[in-house]
C-alpha cells in the first residue's frame, strides 16, 4: 500500500467534495430550497467523489508504478484512458449537480470494474502481470 | 426504489476494488509489474570456463562428474517456482523458487559428456529462458585448477607417495619436489586408488628428517603404478576419490642380522635390538608396522609394510650413541646372502626374493676393527621382491606443472 498516493487522492478527493457542497448551495440558493430537498442522493455522493478520486490517484499509480506505461501494454493505456475520462464525469458530477448523478456517478465507476477484472483474470491464469493484452 | 438503494450501496462498494487489488496482490510490491517473471544469468564460475552470452564452454572429464557449484543464477520477480531441465542431465535440481529473490542453479557435467547441452528453465504462465553449456571432454580430473606431470622411467610395481610439502616418495624413499600435491593420481588413463597416511618427526631436527608412520603428523598420499618403461603419471590437487579398502595380510617378519659386535669385558658380544613399542597402521592399500627397538649402543626405528603387488618394503634408522669403541662386524640390514652393489643401491639374493637397499653400506666387516658409528645414521630403504621381477627404482625424468586454460576464448 503507498500511502503518499492514498493521502494525495484522499485530499485530491476532499477538495472535489468541497466543490460539489458549494455548487449545491449555489442551486439551492437559485431555486430558494435547502440542498437536502432538492438533490436526496447527496448523502452518498459526496463520500462517493472522495473515495473516487481517491481511487483514481492510485489506480494511476498503479498503472505507472507496475510498469504497465513504460511497456505501452493496450491493457494499461485503457485503464488510464477511462481512469481520466471518470475523473471528468465525477468533476461534472461535483460542479454541475443534477438529479442524474447517481447513474452518472455509477457510470464514472466503469475503471475500477475494469481494473478488478484484469486482477482477477491474471490471479486466475497465473499470469502475475495486470496488464494482460 | 431498490435499484436506486443498489446504486447508492455499489458506489460505496466499486472504488474500494482499486485499494483491494493493492491490499491483496500477491507477494506485495512484486505483483503486477509488466517485467519479466525472472532473469537467468551467469553465475559464478571457475576462470578455465569462457562465458559469452548465455553460453558456457565447460568441460567435462572421463574420471568422475564435473561440478561447477552456483554456475547459473535464476533471479525471481514473483513468489512463484520456475521449473529446470537439461538435456544431459546436468541439473539436480528440477525447481527452484517460492519466494522472490535470488537462486543459485549448480551444473554437474556428467563424465564423458561433450557436446551441447541445453539448460531450460520454463514457467506454467508461458515464460521460458535457457542457458547452453558447450562441453569438451578433456583428459582432466574434475574440479583441479593445475596438476604435475611425472615422467617417469621404470619397470614393475611402484609405490608412489606425495607429501604436502611437495617431496614424492618412491617406495618411502624421497625422489623428487612435485609442484602440486594432491590426493588424485592418474596413471594410463585410471585414477588409482589412493591411501592417506600420516607421517611424523620421531625425533626433532635431524638431516635428513626421521619420519615414522604415526595417527598425528603430515599427511602422504600413495598409490600404486605398475610401471613399464618410460610413463607419465598426472597429480591433481583435489579430494581424495573414495577407495575400498584392499584387504592386505600384515607384513612379514624382517627377517635379518641386525647389530653391530661391541668389546666387553668377557668377549665380543653381537648387540641385537630388543623391541621396545610396536604399533600397526592401516591404510587403505598397505598394513605398516611400526616399531621402536633398542639395544645397549643404538636405538633403532623401523617401519616395515606389506603391499597388494606382492612386494614389501621396509624403512630403518639408526640412532647410535657416541662411543669410542671398535667393532668388527656393522650389520645395519643382512637378511643372508652375498652383498652386492648395483649402480646406487645394494642388493641380497636370497633364494627366489631380492633385497634392494638404497642408504648407506648395510652390511660391513672391518678388519682390523674399524670405530662405531656414531649418531643418527642414513635411513636404509628396503624393497623387497619375492618375483624378480621389480627392477628396482625408477628415474624421474621431468616434472613439469600444467595449469587448465579456457577451451574457447
Amino acid at each position: 500500500m503507498n500511502w503518499v498516493a492514498l493521502l494525495v487522492g484522499v485530499a485530491a478527493g476532499m477538495a472535489v467534495a468541497f466543490g460539489r457542497v458549494y455548487a449545491e448551495r449555489l442551486v439551492a440558493r437559485y431555486f430558494g430550497l435547502v440542498p437536502p430537498l432538492l438533490f436526496k442522493h447527496r448523502d452518498v455522493v459526496v463520500p462517493f467523489l472522495v473515495l473516487a478520486t481517491a481511487a483514481n490517484v492510485y489506480a494511476i499509480w498503479i498503472t505507472v508504478a507496475y510498469g504497465g506505461i513504460a511497456a505501452w501494454r493496450l491493457s494499461a493505456l485503457i485503464g488510464l484512458a477511462l481512469t481520466a475520462a471518470a475523473q471528468l464525469v465525477q468533476l461534472h458530477i461535483a460542479l454541475r449537480p443534477t438529479n442524474r448523478d447517481l447513474q452518472l456517478a455509477l457510470i464514472s465507476c466503469t475503471p475500477y470494474v475494469y481494473l478488478f477484472a484484469l486482477y482477477v483474470a491474471a490471479l486466475a491464469t497465473g499470469r502475475y502481470s495486470l496488464w494482460l493484452f | 426504489m431498490w435499484r436506486e438503494q443498489a446504486a447508492r450501496t455499489l458506489l460505496l462498494f466499486l472504488p474500494t476494488l482499486v485499494f483491494i487489488i493493492a491490499l491483496t496482490a500477491p507477494g506485495g510490491d512484486y505483483a503486477f509489474r509488466a517485467g519479466p517473471l525472472a532473469e537467468v544469468a551467469v553465475g559464478q564460475l571457475p576462470y578455465y570456463v569462457y562465458v559469452s552470452n548465455k553460453t558456457l564452454h565447460l568441460y567435462s572429464s572421463p574420471y568422475a562428474p564435473w561440478p561447477y557449484p552456483k554456475a547459473i543464477e535464476v533471479k525471481l520477480f514473483y513468489p512463484t517456482t520456475v521449473l529446470v531441465s537439461s538435456t544431459c542431465g546436468a541439473v539436480a535440481a528440477s525447481s527452484v523458487g517460492g519466494a522472490p529473490g535470488s537462486y543459485p542453479v549448480d551444473v554437474v557435467v556428467p563424465p564423458g559428456f561433450q557436446g551441447d547441452c541445453w539448460v531450460n528453465f520454463t514457467h506454467p504462465s508461458g515464460w521460458r529462458d535457457a542457458v547452453l553449456l558447450r562441453v569438451k571432454l578433456v583428459d582432466w580430473y574434475p574440479g583441479a585448477t593445475e596438476r604435475a606431470v611425472v615422467t617417469l622411467n621404470g619397470s614393475g610395481w611402484q609405490f608412489v607417495q606425495v607429501g604436502q610439502d611437495g617431496t614424492m616418495y618412491i617406495w618411502e624413499r624421497p625422489m623428487a619436489q612435485v609442484p602440486v600435491a594432491g590426493c588424485v593420481f592418474v596413471y594410463n588413463k585410471s585414477v588409482l586408488l589412493t591411501e592417506t597416511q600420516r607421517y611424523r618427526e620421531v625425533a626433532p631436527n635431524i638431516i635428513p628428517p626421521a619420519v615414522a608412520p604415526s595417527s598425528s603428523g603430515s599427511v602422504r598420499y600413495g598409490a600404486f603404478i605398475k610401471l613399464d618403461g618410460v610413463s607419465q603419471l598426472y597429480i591433481y590437487k583435489a579430494d581424495c576419490p573414495t577407495t575400498p579398502r584392499l584387504n592386505v595380510s600384515g607384513p612379514p617378519p624382517l627377517r635379518a642380522e641386525i647389530g653391530v659386535t661391541l668389546p666387553t669385558p668377557t668377549g665380543p658380544v653381537f648387540d641385537v635390538p630388543v623391541v621396545n613399542n610396536s604399533v600397526i597402521y592401516t591404510t587403505g592399500l598397505r598394513v605398516i608396522n611400526y616399531t621402536e627397538a633398542v639395544a645397549r649402543i643404538y636405538r633403532l626405528y623401523v617401519y616395515t609394510y606389506s603391499t597388494p603387488v606382492g612386494l614389501w618394503g621396509a624403512v630403518l634408522r639408526y640412532d647410535f650413541a657416541l662411543t669410542t669403541l671398535l667393532t668388527v662386524k656393522i650389520s645395519l640390514f643382512r637378511p643372508g646372502g652375498e652383498l652386492q652393489r648395483v649402480g646406487d643401491v645394494w642388493i641380497y639374493r636370497v633364494g627366489n626374493a631380492t633385497y634392494w637397499i638404497y642408504g648407506p653400506q648395510p652390511y660391513r666387516l672391518c678388519e682390523p676393527p674399524c670405530g662405531m658409528p656414531a649418531g643418527w645414521q642414513e635411513p636404509l630403504y628396503v624393497v623387497v621382491d619375492p618375483t624378480g621381477q621389480w627392477g628396482g627404482w625408477p628415474k624421474i625424468v621431468a616434472v613439469r606443472r600444467e595449469f587448465l586454460q579456457p577451451w574457447r576464448s
